[in-house]
């Protein structure tokens, strides 16, 4: 059984790494980003180019991933994002939708099949109930969940990260205030595509090399995630990865043999059912773990009272 | 065939598309009739690959540029079109006929999009786009891999249709059942467009609460989208199966879901013509593309999807066909604007209730038409409203006053039944509604306005008095998209709307999006909208906001109109305190969610609790 | 006129398909590109430059007295039908020839007057390029109409289907696919004077882009479809030859799915004969070790799993442990563990070549280093590399081993074709890297490429479908050195070879790690 739990806690890393930046993205724009898991992969081809083939050490290629996907989100929201600023959220995801894919087609134009990887900086690990733990695994959910507190905190205790949420719910309103709105806007696309790079550079030694795509399945489970953690809570998205993970590696041992094809895709669309239709369940428990700030009042205050 | 112009085709201008399908029926009828075909056989199967994207487009473009609902799985259903055919037209020996297996595919695509509309009903926009990701994903990877499904290893394969005795074997011929297909599915979405299933789904889009005041069952209307779109589905994915011949769960995943979002966004959501347009431009492109450079090009046509996705998102999210309306709004603008309306005072006719409806309960004398009564509602931790209660008599104006934050629009949306109070009942016309929803509760003759003005902002002030008058039409679906027994409902609606318009005097803007109306204006074809179907109770919520103090003047002068002449009562929500001393019989007053006081209003505002309460003249929102 | 059978070298099938069944069904569930599959060269076989028989003389051309490979099969008439009706119907029930059939539509006529005929024949029989006029051909396969399509006396056209889209990454073009066909057209004239023309449509790993581009194919007036590697593509697209009358060709499919067709021919292992060879493997090399199976969740697979299962039974070998992965799941760590729970010794991964190196580099980094069976693709152990050496890969093919420059051992049997196939890269396309991933991938293509080439020119100067078919199913013998030997008569008149071949990863000279062939040639 430990096993199991185990083996569901790797594949949690996973998907909380690309949860984090999902939630992250959310919460600062209001829009669902299709694009994580592509400009991971993007930025680690980027790292091999530069590391791997002229053979210098793992930290660098990290760097040079790192640096490329905010460069990519900056270039994002530059030439794209801020024309469509005053789109809705659906059709701003669709835009992520399309960074998807042409990160993804250009990847196979330049690169095909043929994998790429960096060099992890450390072999081994540690064992544990019979599996090995890799570094990087074992990093994952704790760099996830770090990820999460850090901009979490970045988000409601810094002017800002104020400012960021406060752009996200009324930009208008934001604007007359004087909130630097370009600048945030710029901020926030490059800066969510630091926690992509990151996933990508952390789940990438688990899997082995990077390919066009390697990364969809992984970030569906992201996805699925974050909307379990309930899309606004960075906390949410780390525990939502956990739920998912350890349910699917459930799943996996009882009814793995049970005959229904790829089992885990049945699973993912179970969850969501259950936690949406039944949606208060996950991020009531969230909420009471990690309460959000108070509503804002929906009516203007009550006149004060003046003396007859 | 009358001359059209391009831009008209693409614009979706119905009846436009027989021209092209006549050229390409042209093309297709040779073989069939014996001759040599103008189409070679691989071109002809690509075509009609075209006419299943177009297809499968006209049906996303359905649930999500009509209904709004967020779809990234649509070819789940197609899918379960292809299957279903190869199912059941593949019965070894039966050779059941080839209709069958269509008709088959349409039921099993409502089918299965009506459960996925299930827990759509409670979710929104981008919870639900994941949830149908997930189902795309299970759909092809575990429901089509079942082998009674997925055929095994070699697929599913799907016969060609017989004709009698003989196959029709050649690709021009399944092009030609594609066309047709094609060209029904589009007429049945122009007649969706035009009925009240389609004027129901676009107020659904727009505004919930407001479809719901309109009379609109909302849940009901969303799976009714779900299922219709389904089964567009459905049929595009038995035209693949044939066309292909054989069906595997690898051609109907997310890949190709996310293929033809793309296809929707480009065109435009929103517009058949500009989906069906691009449906073709983009299946084609390619094909073009390679036979111009050659071979160094493949793979480049997806980078240029991306590409072209993206930029069509940034800089005209409304896609080629709103690319089109643009212009052709500047055009007009060029033409110059007319002079502004001078404020005339609108005069409401007095339609009668529709025949459509059922006719108000009948009270006794001295019964109240709206009775509520010890309401509570609890938002969290705050008390929006502390047991409430007010009457309002037949033939009166009643109005409802109190400082901000009192719970004044939440008792109005208990009353209404846009939400539903925690304590309390609510009777109407005697009857004790407190568990019927809005849109019941505005069958029985409830009609109400909102603050932020409840119309669909999108739709011009003419389809805005249809969309109002939805329950006065009672056609079902058929009718709608058949046009057969809904012609004379449709005619009923449309004599009120214009009556009502030249009520209004607004016969100029009758084509004007509600949206770019002045705010005042915005009111007037609010109320109208509100009275057109001739409701008992008219329920107003601060119709005066935003109005100037002449504006506001005219309204008192209407709605005293509406009490006399009509014969209608009122329930108003009110700051403007001249207004409401001009025109109210009875008032209220609420703070912190209690009813505070309550009676003639020119005693009430004198009264020190309210004066404590609420003082002096607030300047509206 | 009797004639010494030709030595039956290894021989190699017409390895169309590129990396592997595997890594190519992914068309599959991923909104990313599949994985991708290195080339997809089609499975025509064009013909070397110059192939040789064993007295050295050239084998292509038509007036050539009869060497080992000349066909000299009998002449045959309209005869022999009543002879036909004893012949071959395979085990899969295919049609047999039976007078009444072959009377009315045209049925496959294998090899039946080729036993009648004589018990020599090395090569197909077929037409007699030196008897007196030209013999109607048996099989009635092809209307009149239908009968001289795609071939003239100077040209031979054929168009193949095979998923194209990542050629670009590993600079393969279509040019690169066809070296062996402009060496041949170059130097040798073509085929029986005729010029082979070749073209390819692309069909991105989908059934319904297979049946387009199987339709553009067809088109173009083609002689012969031929079919790249596609567990999805190849059904779909057998099922369009049907309806359309086309001459198809192609690679390892599974058997389920093609009761009554008759337009499509094989000569490659089917899937279900694939993992009989891995347990063929396995009773070699394996026997009495516990065995577990890491394999892909997919109707498309599953054949070749029960395959497996089913000869491990009959081998007395024990399955302990058997997982499905959904397509590109990344994360393998699961089943890995699975296998280590059951004490595996020896795991079969019976996934595309991209996923079975994800899992073997996982293994790695669980400090699990069981046997492992898997297909072999350079492209595997060139990424892998130390780590497919400890203990070495085992894999079974359909196709031959390929490593550059490197002859010795068990390359030396077909180093002439390895030669051959590098001298003709150097002349027409030096740029191409033949000691990357790809190059065992080209090399495939290349050997298939000759030894349809061959049985092209078998069919002779009359050459037309029918004959073609007579020629094909009339073929006994092994093409190229590289190849494996094919026997159509002996078959069940589709797919006309079942052999496969033993492999194992070593270090290269020059440090690469590619695979060599242990065991070639291994029946059921």
């Amino acid at each position: 059984m430990g096993q199991v739990l185990l083996l569901g806690l790797i594949q949690a890393g996973i998907y909380a790494l690309f949860a984090v930046g999902i939630v992250f993205v959310y919460r600062a724009t209001r829009v669902l980003t299709f694009a994580g898991g592509e400009i991971g992969t993007a930025s680690l081809y980027v790292a091999a180019l530069v590391s791997t083939r002229a053979g210098l050490p793992w930290g660098v290629g990290a760097l040079a991933a790192v640096t490329s996907a905010v460069l990519l989100g900056a270039a994002f929201e530059f030439l794209l994002v801020r024309r469509a600023v005053d789109a809705d959220p659906v059709v701003l995801s669709i835009l992520t939708v399309g960074l998807a894919l042409t990160l993804l087609s250009v990847e196979t134009l330049a690169f095909g099949s043929s994998p790429q990887g960096l060099a992890p900086p450390f072999r081994g690990g540690v064992e544990l109930a019979g599996i090995v733990l890799s570094p990087t695994m074992i990093a994952s959910l704790v760099v996830a969940a770090a990820l999460g507190l850090g901009l979490q905190s970045a988000l409601r205790r810094t002017d800002f990260g104020l400012g960021i949420l406060a752009a996200a719910e009324d930009p208008a309103a934001v604007r007359l205030v004087g909130v630097p709105l370009a600048r945030i806007r710029l901020v926030v696309w490059s800066a969510s595509a630091g926690p992509a790079a990151v996933a990508a550079l952390l789940v990438e030694p688990t899997v082995g090399f990077v390919t066009p795509g390697y990364a969809s399945t992984l970030y569906l489970g992201g996805l699925v995630a974050a909307v379990l953690g309930g899309l606004t809570s960075l906390s949410g998205a780390v525990i939502g990865a956990v739920v998912l993970g350890l349910t699917e590696s459930v799943a996996q041992r009882l009814f793995g043999d049970a005959g229904i094809p790829n089992l885990n895709y049945v699973v993912d669309l179970m969850l969501l059912l259950l936690a949406l239709v039944g949606r208060n369940a996950l991020p009531g428990l969230v909420a009471w773990i990690y309460p959000p700030p108070p509503a804002a009042p929906t009516s203007t205050p009550v006149a004060e009272e003046i003396p007859a | 065939m009358t001359a059209v112009s391009l831009p008209a085709v693409l614009a979706g201008r119905p009846g436009v598309p027989r021209v092209v399908v006549a050229l390409l029926l042209a093309a297709v009828l040779p073989p069939l009739a014996g001759a040599t075909p103008l189409l070679s056989e691989p071109h002809a199967l690509l075509l009609t690959g075209a006419c299943v994207t177009a297809m499968a487009a006209l049906s996303l473009n359905l649930l999500l540029g009509y209904a709004g609902q967020v779809s990234l799985g649509q070819y789940a259903f197609v899918g379960v079109g292809a299957f279903t055919t190869g199912i059941v037209t593949g019965v070894a020996d039966l050779r059941l006929p080839w209709l069958l297996g269509l008709l088959a595919s349409a039921v099993v695509g409502a089918g299965l999009a009506f459960l996925v509309g299930l827990p759509a009903l409670r979710l929104r926009g981008l919870y639900l786009a994941v949830v149908t990701i997930a189902v795309a994903y299970a759909a092809s990877e575990s429901l089509f891999r079942i082998d009674a499904i997925g055929g095994g290893s070699a697929g599913k394969v799907v016969p060609r249709p017989y004709v009698g005795d003989t196959a029709l074997a050649s690709n021009a011929s399944i092009l030609a059942i594609g066309l047709v297909l094609l060209v029904l599915l589009w007429r049945a979405d122009v007649n969706l467009t035009r009925s009240r299933l389609g004027r129901a789904l676009r107020v659904i889009k727009a505004d919930e609460s407001v479809a719901a005041s309109f009379g609109v069952d909302v849940a009901r209307y969303k799976l009714l989208a779900f299922s219709l779109s389904g089964a567009i589905a459905g049929i595009a994915g038995c035209l693949n199966g044939t066309a292909y011949g054989t069906v595997t769960g690898a051609g109907y995943g997310y890949a190709q879901s996310l293929a033809l979002l793309v296809v929707v966004v480009v065109g435009g959501l929103g517009s058949r013509g500009g989906v069906v347009a691009a449906a073709f431009v983009v299946t084609l492109y390619p094909e073009v593309l390679l036979s111009i450079v050659g071979d160094g090009i493949r793979g480049v046509d997806l980078v240029i999807n991306g590409v072209v996705l993206m930029a069509v998102v940034a800089f005209q999210p409304r896609g080629y066909a709103g690319a089109m309306a643009d212009a052709r709004e500047r055009r007009r603008a060029r033409q110059g604007g007319e002079p502004p309306l001078p404020p005339t005072r609108p005069s409401l006719p007095d339609l009668g209730r529709p025949s459509g409806m059922p006719t108000p309960r009948r009270i006794h004398r001295g019964e109240p038409v709206l009775h509520g009564s010890g309401i509570s509602v609890a938002f969290g931790g705050l008390q929006a409203v502390d047991g409430a209660g007010l009457r309002v008599d037949r033939g009166t104006i009643a109005a409802l006053m109190g400082p901000n934050g009192a719970g004044k629009t939440t008792l109005f949306n208990a009353l209404t039944g846009a939400l539903t109070p925690d304590a309390g009942t609510v009777h109407f016309l005697g009857e004790d509604v407190s568990s019927l929803a809005a849109h019941r509760r505005a069958a029985r003759g409830m009609g109400r306005t909102f603050q932020l003005i409840g119309l669909a902002k999108a739709e011009t002030v003419y389809e805005n008095l249809l969309i109002a008058q939805h329950l006065a039409a009672p056609y079902g679906v058929a009718a709608a998209l058949t046009t057969l027994g809904s012609r004379a409902w449709e005619r009923d609606l449309r004599d009120r709307a214009d009556a009502t318009m030249d009520g209004l005097g607004f016969g100029r803007y009758r084509d004007t999006p509600v949206g770019r109306l002045s705010h005042g204006q915005q009111r007037i074809v609010e109320i109208g909208c509100a009275l057109v179907t001739s409701p008992e109770l008219l329920m107003l919520d601060e119709p005066s906001a935003g109005m100037s103090p002449a504006a506001a003047e005219d309204l008192a002068s209407t709605l005293i109109d509406i009490r006399d002449t009509l014969g209608r009562t009122i329930l108003l929500i009110e700051h403007n305190i001249p207004l409401v001393l001009a025109t109210a019989d009875e008032l209220y007053v609420m703070d912190a969610g209690r009813v505070i006081a309550d009676g003639e209003p020119l005693e009430v505002v004198g009264r020190p609790e309210v004066v404590r309460a609420y003082l002096g003249q607030e300047v509206s929102a | 006129m009797p004639h010494r059978p030709r030595r039956p070298a290894q021989r190699h099938r017409r390895a169309a398909a590129l990396l592997g069944l595997a890594a190519l069904s992914v068309v599959a569930a991923c909104s990313s590109a599949p994985a991708p599959d290195v080339l997809s060269a089609p499975r025509s076989t064009p013909l070397g430059t110059a192939v040789v028989g064993a007295q050295g003389q050239p084998v292509l051309d038509a007036t050539a007295p009869a060497g080992s490979a000349a066909p000299t099969g009998p002449a045959t008439g309209p005869g022999v039908p009543t002879g036909a009706a004893t012949s071959s119907v395979g085990p899969t029930g295919r049609p047999s020839a039976s007078a009444a059939v072959q009377a009315g539509a045209g049925t496959r006529a294998p090899a039946a007057t080729v036993a009648g005929g004589g018990t020599t024949p090395a090569s197909g029989g077929g037409t007699a390029a030196a008897a007196a006029g030209p013999a109607p051909a048996r099989s009635t396969l092809f209307t009149a109409g239908e009968d001289s399509i795609g071939i003239t006396p100077t040209s031979l056209r054929m168009c193949a289907h095979a998923a194209l889209t990542y050629g670009k990454a590993f600079n393969t073009d279509t040019d690169d696919l066809n070296v062996f066909w402009t060496a041949l057209n170059a130097e040798s004239n073509g085929i029986n004077g005729r010029k082979v023309e070749v073209t390819y449509e692309n069909d991105n790993y989908s059934p319904d882009t297979a049946v387009q581009a199987a339709t553009t194919c067809v088109s173009k007036k083609i002689f012969m479809l031929l079919g790249g590697i596609g567990f999805d593509q190849i059904p779909a697209v057998r099922n369009y030859v049907e309806r359309s009358h086309t001459l198809y060709l192609h690679h390892s499919a599974t058997v389920e799915g093609s009761a009554g067709q008759r337009y499509s021919f094989s000569e490659l292992p089917t899937v279900e004969r694939l993992g009989e060879g891995f347990a063929q493997l396995a009773a070699s090399k394996f026997r009495g070790k516990r065995i577990g199976i890491i394999e892909r969740d997919s109707a498309n697979w599953k054949p070749g799993v029960t395959a497996f299962k089913a000869a491990a039974a009959r081998y007395g070998l024990t399955v302990v442990a058997d997982v499905a992965v959904p397509a590109s799941a990344g994360n393998y760590t699961g089943p890995i563990t699975t296998m280590k729970n059951a004490n595996v010794d020896v795991v079969w991964i019976w996934l595309n070549a991209l996923e079975s190196t994800q899992v073997i580099k996982q293994m790695k980094a669980q400090l699990y280093s069981p046997n492992i069976m898997a297909f072999p693709f350079n492209l595997t152990t060139q990424t892998l590399g130390d780590d497919a050496l400890g203990p070495p890969l085992d894999g079974v093919a359909m196709y031959p081993a390929y490593s550059r420059g490197d002859y010795s051992g068990t390359f030396a049997s077909y180093a002439d074709d390895m030669k051959q196939f590098e001298g003709q890269y150097a002349r027409y396309r030096p740029n191409a890297d033949l000691s990357g991933a790809g190059g065992d991938l080209l090399f495939l293509n290349w050997t298939a490429q000759k030894a349809l080439a061959v049985q092209l020119a078998l069919c002779g100067k009359d050459c037309t479908r029918n004959r073609f078919v007579d020629v094909l199913t009339g073929y006994r013998g092994t093409p190229t050195s590289s190849a494996c030997p094919i026997d159509f008569p002996g078959s069940d008149g589709y797919r006309g070879a079942n052999q496969v071949t033993f492999m194992s990863s070593y270090r290269a000279p020059g440090g690469a790690v590619n695979w060599r062939e242990t065991r070639k040639c291994v029946a059921p």
